[in-house]
């Protein structure tokens, strides 16, 4: 089915907007809203709390808002989240009020995993809905702070496609540099874009994210949190994609919780096209071709960002469960 | 799982959802995902030989996990494989110990 979905996907993207708590997620998408692209966009909208305010501030007009009140989604998250979006659908159908696109704007507190783990496990949802753009908001005055004490605020970072960095006009701009470094640490996938500047679009807020997410950088980078760790993997020699599907697979059964985001391009035996996988902890994407390598790259390239893992370990480990296939591999 | 890729044994899930080679004609690349399928399962097989937990294709569908003294269950994917395979071993089945896999020593 996804292979048919692939050359014609129809499918309503469902796009996530996260970030925590204050950092703006409601300003953005306001402003977003009101521009074209906003035009038909029905919105989801969850608060941590019992009197919900957020849905007033969105602008009226829009192709329908929904609140989600009393509790976090990521905590109450098959039931109560599947419900509004089979509501939203419902309600597309009865009432002729299309919307192309869709956003749900989860709590600061939220882990977003969950809630893209939901969507992509309900085959009733899949059948009408794809997982489009994660953009996650990072307040400049404070994301020193949140990222320090709030895993939640790191992990709202680690899986997002773009990132938004707001209130910059606010702090020196070496304070603006030093977040995006920090931000670049946690997730080296992810657009950055600091609102308020030029190459800030509103209207293209959720648009997939540009082609650097097809490059994987082999450089460890350092992270801030001591558990926290990205790094990068390099195998020269073409992989089994039996083999490594399967090791993947049960490294994900017993590790998905601390292998935070995954990403890699590989060269696979057998074709001259290579794959693009990305996961998010337990959470696989359908893999996608590539017409060719990315210049400079030769052989498969995998990146980590993992909780307390070591990756000692998981080289030890790829090297194991593939070597039986010729020999041993170069790393 | 439509029903065009029930009949032709390819799933939804991650592994199972690319295609694998560059073909113009749809059977190639079931036929292509059907291989593919098969080498998984001997693989696993030849990864569990002493557990005596072996594996078996249901029907392209899903993967059967079977013991030595009859007991069966039945995965629908390689997400709930490696669950069914850990309950019927009675014991874990982790990639990065370094006695893994079981068939490699």
């Amino acid at each position: 089915m996804d292979r048919v979905r692939q050359s014609v996907d129809r499918r309503t993207s469902i796009h996530l907007l996260t970030g925590f708590l204050g950092s703006g997620k409601t300003s953005l998408l306001q402003h977003y809203l009101r521009t074209p692209s906003g035009a038909d966009t029905a919105v989801l909208i969850n608060e941590f709390g019992e009197i919900g305010l957020d849905h007033r501030l969105v602008a009226a007009g829009t192709a329908g808002v929904q609140l989600v009140e009393g509790g976090c989604l990521c905590c109450a998250v098959s039931g109560v989240l599947g419900e509004s979006l089979r509501l939203l659908l419902a309600e597309r159908k009865r009432t002729d009020r299309p919307f192309s696109d869709l956003v749900i704007e989860t709590a600061g507190l939220a882990y977003p995993e969950p809630i893209l783990n939901t969507i992509r496990s309900d085959y009733a949802l899949n059948e009408y809905l794809r997982i489009g753009t994660v953009v996650t908001v990072v307040d400049a005055v404070t994301a020193e702070q949140s990222f320090a004490r709030h895993p939640e605020a790191v992990r709202q970072a680690t899986v997002a496609d773009r990132i938004v960095v707001t209130k910059a006009d606010l702090v020196p701009p070496n304070q603006v540099t030093r977040v995006i470094q920090h931000v670049r640490s946690l997730n080296p996938f992810a657009d950055i874009v600091v609102a308020g500047t030029l190459e800030f679009r509103r209207s293209a807020l959720f648009d997939a994210a540009s082609e650097r997410r097809e490059t994987c950088s082999s450089e460890e980078v350092p992270t801030h949190r001591s558990t926290y760790r990205t790094f990068a993997l390099a195998i020269e020699q073409p992989l089994d994609w039996a083999r490594f599907s399967l090791w993947l697979a049960a490294l994900l059964n017993r590790h998905g919780r601390s292998l935070l985001r995954f990403k890699a391009i590989l060269e696979l035996r057998g074709t001259s096209r290579p794959v693009v996988i990305h996961g998010v902890q337990h959470l696989m994407f359908p893999p996608r071709h590539l017409d060719r390598l990315p210049d400079g790259q030769r052989g498969s390239n995998l990146v980590f960002i993992v909780d307390a893992m070591d990756p000692e370990r998981i080289l030890r480990s790829l090297h194991r469960f593939m070597e039986q296939q010729t020999g041993p591999l170069a790393a | 799982m439509c029903e065009v890729c029930a009949i032709f044994g390819i799933g939804e899930h991650w592994v199972e959802s690319a295609p694998l080679v560059p073909a113009e004609f749809p059977a190639i690349e079931i036929q292509s995902h059907r291989v593919e399928r098969r080498r998984r399962i001997e693989l696993l097989n030849a990864w569990l030989l002493r557990t005596g937990v072996t594996v078996h294709d249901w029907d392209g569908e899903a993967f059967s996990v079977e013991d030595n003294s009859g007991r069966r269950r039945i995965a629908s994917d390689l997400s709930t494989l490696w669950p069914a395979v850990e309950a019927l071993a009675g014991r874990p089945f982790d990639p990065l110990a370094d006695e893994m896999p079981y068939g490699s020593r």
